[in-house]
């Protein structure tokens, strides 16, 4: 019996520790376009002004939030719940990352097609949290404590 | 007999609290894991009503922020469609369009109110957009002055603030294809509100805030710095070296020949 769990034990750490880094990369990207944001910098991009273009667009903003901040809470929040062993914990962590998710397919929507601009960052960060929305979904399901 | 019997009823004991215990065990180990079944399908619901609510809220939000593109282009502006196709997959960079590092910089300086500049944006530009700039060969440089009045130096202020969004190149020409008659004021605040919205994912309030900012006046500071009297006016140079005039009294022939000779 020992063997089992210690494996599944093993299995819900690794997971955990998954959840934490994706959070943590999602961290350091949003926080970057946060702060091109608010300084009002040039944004360091392939693909020439893409970014720029994004990032300065009317959907940079959401209800006058910028959605580079909102993704920054969002990662720190996903980060801070992967470390809380409740199943509550477990569920928000997915939660946060499964609307995450949808929101950064909505925004490379309006990214290709309404604007025509491709910004690597915010396809960066859309990878990221389509990953971390996996990982913490089977976290919440199978080791939600 | 007897004490046969008795041992063998002995024996037997350890055996059926054995397969009692075993019994319980089962059981205890089927109502857990029916119970983990149970929790794992309520986590399962509560994380399926959190997607489904996710949809509904992008939904609503891309309904408020202009559903499937509806809200673009307005009706009343002309050469929407045509800009688009013009601009399509350029890259830009404040006022160069193409690639940044193309070896060869064509810089046109235009009056936003200058009919020959609304002509050449119009039957000149897309030609050389598509086989100079779109080719990688040379970037384009637009820059916006001010010769003809005052609506030129209000469109100017305003362009200016609008290429601190990267969106010039696509407000010029939208600005020559809905251009009005010269220095008849229509260059109002709603006329360039109305221009600018038509412009894919322009901030427009931002634009007006911007055109006033110190980066929008070093911009039109810039342009006027140069001395242009007359537009359209074409230059031509190595990127990042010294540019030469192109004279185009005989027609636009001479921006492809020019362009042709620096490419080459």
């Amino acid at each position: 019996m020992s063997a089992p769990l210690t494996s599944r034990t093993r299995e819900a750490d690794w997971l955990r520790w998954l959840a934490s880094g994706l959070a943590l990369l999602g961290i350091c990207i949003a926080a970057y376009l946060t702060y091109v944001h608010y300084d009002d910098a040039q944004v360091l991009c392939t693909g020439g002004g893409g970014c720029e273009k994004v990032q300065k667009s009317e959907y940079s903003k959401l209800a006058g939030v910028p959605v580079a901040l909102m993704g920054l809470l969002g990662y720190i929040a996903i980060f801070a719940a992967s470390w809380i062993r409740s199943e509550a914990a477990a569920l928000a962590a997915a939660g946060l990352a499964i609307g995450g998710a949808g929101f950064s397919y909505y925004l490379q929507y309006r990214s290709f097609v309404t604007l025509d601009a491709h910004c690597v960052w915010c396809m960066g960060s859309a990878a990221v949290m389509t990953v971390l929305a996996l990982v913490t979904t089977i976290r919440a399901l199978r080791y939600p404590t | 007999m007897f004490a046969y019997i008795t041992c063998s009823a002995m024996a037997d004991q350890p055996s059926k609290r054995a397969e009692r215990d075993a019994a319980r065990d089962a059981r205890v180990a089927a109502e857990q894991a029916d119970a983990s079944r149970a929790a794992r399908l309520r986590r399962m619901q509560i994380l399926g009503a959190v997607a489904g609510l996710v949809v509904a809220a992008i939904a609503v939000i891309a309904i408020a922020t202009g559903g499937a593109d509806s809200k673009k282009p307005p009706g009343d502006v002309a050469g929407v469609a045509a800009t688009n196709t013009f601009l399509r997959g350029l890259q830009v960079n404040g006022d160069t369009l193409g690639d940044p590092k193309a070896p060869v910089t064509l810089v046109e300086y235009v009056d936003l109110q200058c009919p020959i500049c609304k002509a050449y944006s119009q039957q000149v530009m897309p030609t050389i957009v598509d086989e100079y700039v779109r080719t990688g060969k040379v970037r384009l440089q637009t820059k916006v002055v001010s010769i003809l009045g005052d609506d030129s130096t209000k469109a100017q202020r305003f362009a200016s603030g609008v290429q601190q969004q990267n969106e010039l190149p696509f407000f010029t020409h939208l600005f020559f294809e809905n251009q009005g008659e010269e220095n008849t004021g229509y260059v109002t605040d709603a006329f360039l509100r109305k221009i600018a919205t038509a412009v894919p994912g322009l901030d427009v309030d931002k634009v007006f805030a911007d055109q006033s900012g110190p980066a929008a006046a070093k911009v039109v500071q810039a342009a006027d710095a140069v001395g242009i009297n007359s537009t359209p006016t074409f230059k031509i140079g190595t990127s990042g070296g010294a540019l030469r005039d192109i004279n185009i009294d005989d027609g636009p022939q001479a921006i492809v020949d020019a362009l042709n000779a620096a490419t080459k």
